[in-house]
């Protein structure tokens, strides 16, 4: 009785996502896009899904991961330690961002929280083309906490670290001119069993979003979580391809 | 940049190109950074490895020593040959570099480490 009280206590306890700690590296955390509401909400839905998606999977294959648009790396250091939620899996991590300050950063953030260098890969690459998929093997999840706030044409900043910056949340006028685009091509990067995950806002459109993007483009997308911040709602959707998923 | 990335890109985003694989690999620095090894995740990781294009990439900046020209049969109770494959993907790190896509001829900095895979809209298919 009392060692499986002590057994399932253990349980609960290894199933908290580490939320990862982002140094301070003069000069760098000022250009990288600052862990927010969203990256957050993006991490809760993580560690809620995870669990459920892989507590019955019996395969002890690698876990190819794509980050899109690391920024602080805070995801894809959480993904990398994240084994104790994938029944077994170790994750490998690639993290892109368009801003190199962000790789470097990331970077950093790996080894401020000891990931395991083999686990965490980065690269400067612009989301808007990997979607193509310059990889040459396919990936089991794809994460990503696109650029998605509407901003008028003309609102532009005036050098080039606030631009690289500014790519990180500018989502073109209707928030959606980066998200259209990847979601249409995603699928490239995306094994028969895999997901992406992919935090909107409700400026976004999200149903619009599922019905005439991923449907047409053989994606299955749900609500995993959602979550009012501020003025806006955010929620974290998971795509799949048709037909294939169990889900 | 480990050699596992490099085992890992390609340059087929790039307009008319049709495998873009392996990418020539050249150096300019070069450092070895030990890390922790993990024979399990190594050895699940081999499967997914291009060994000769790993071979060939050692040979290319100057760690000819590193592993050897084939993929040993029994790898997955191997642990000297486990921790060779560890060194050469992980350990070996290009800082300063190019990459360059073998049908274009098209070149990819590496800097500080990181690999510069950014293209231009009117490069991309």
């Amino acid at each position: 009785m009392f060692a499986f009280v002590t057994i399932s206590k253990i349980f609960v306890m290894d199933l908290i996502m580490e939320t990862p700690v982002i140094p301070n590296v003069t000069g760098l955390n000022e250009l990288v896009y600052e862990p927010a509401e969203d990256s957050f909400l993006l991490l809760d839905a993580l560690e809620q899904d995870l669990v459920k998606s892989f507590e019955e999977s019996g395969s002890d294959d690698v876990l190819n991961i794509l980050e899109v648009g690391c920024g602080s790396g805070i995801v894809s250091t959480a993904l990398a330690k994240s084994e104790k939620l994938l029944n077994g899996r170790l994750p490998c991590v690639f993290a892109l961002d368009v801003n190199p300050n962000a790789c470097l950063l990331t970077n950093k953030t790996g080894e401020a929280n000891q990931v395991a260098t083999s686990s965490l890969h980065t690269i400067l690459l612009d989301g808007r083309f990997c979607s193509r998929n310059p990889f040459r093997f396919q990936f089991d999840l794809v994460i990503c906490n696109p650029p998605y706030v509407p901003i008028l044409a003309g609102e532009n900043t005036e050098d080039e670290n606030s631009g690289l910056l500014q790519q990180s949340w500018d989502g073109g006028p209707d928030g959606n001119t980066f998200i259209i685009p990847f979601l249409s091509n995603v699928r490239h990067l995306l094994n028969n069993n895999g997901s992406l995950y992919l935090l909107l806002s409700s400026w976004n459109n999200p149903e619009m979003l599922v019905q005439d993007v991923a449907n047409p483009n053989g994606l299955t997308g749900v609500q995993v979580i959602k979550r009012t911040a501020g003025r806006e709602r955010l929620s974290v959707w998971k795509f799949q391809k048709k037909g294939l998923s169990s889900e | 940049m480990k050699l596992f990335t490099h085992n890992m890109l390609t340059s087929k985003m790039i307009k008319n190109v049709k495998v873009g694989y392996p990418l020539k690999l050249h150096a300019a620095e070069v450092k070895v950074t030990p890390s922790e090894f993990r024979s399990t995740y190594v050895s699940r990781m081999l499967p997914k490895i291009d060994w000769g294009v790993l071979y060939e990439a050692t040979q290319s900046i100057g760690q000819a020593e590193a592993i050897p020209q084939s993929l040993a049969d029994d790898y997955e109770k191997n642990e000297d040959f486990l921790r060779k494959a560890h060194h050469a993907l992980f350990e070996i790190e290009v800082i300063n570099g190019e990459m360059i896509c073998p049908e274009t001829g098209r070149k990819f900095p590496i800097k500080d480490g990181i690999p510069n895979m950014l293209v231009n809209e009117d490069e991309v298919n």
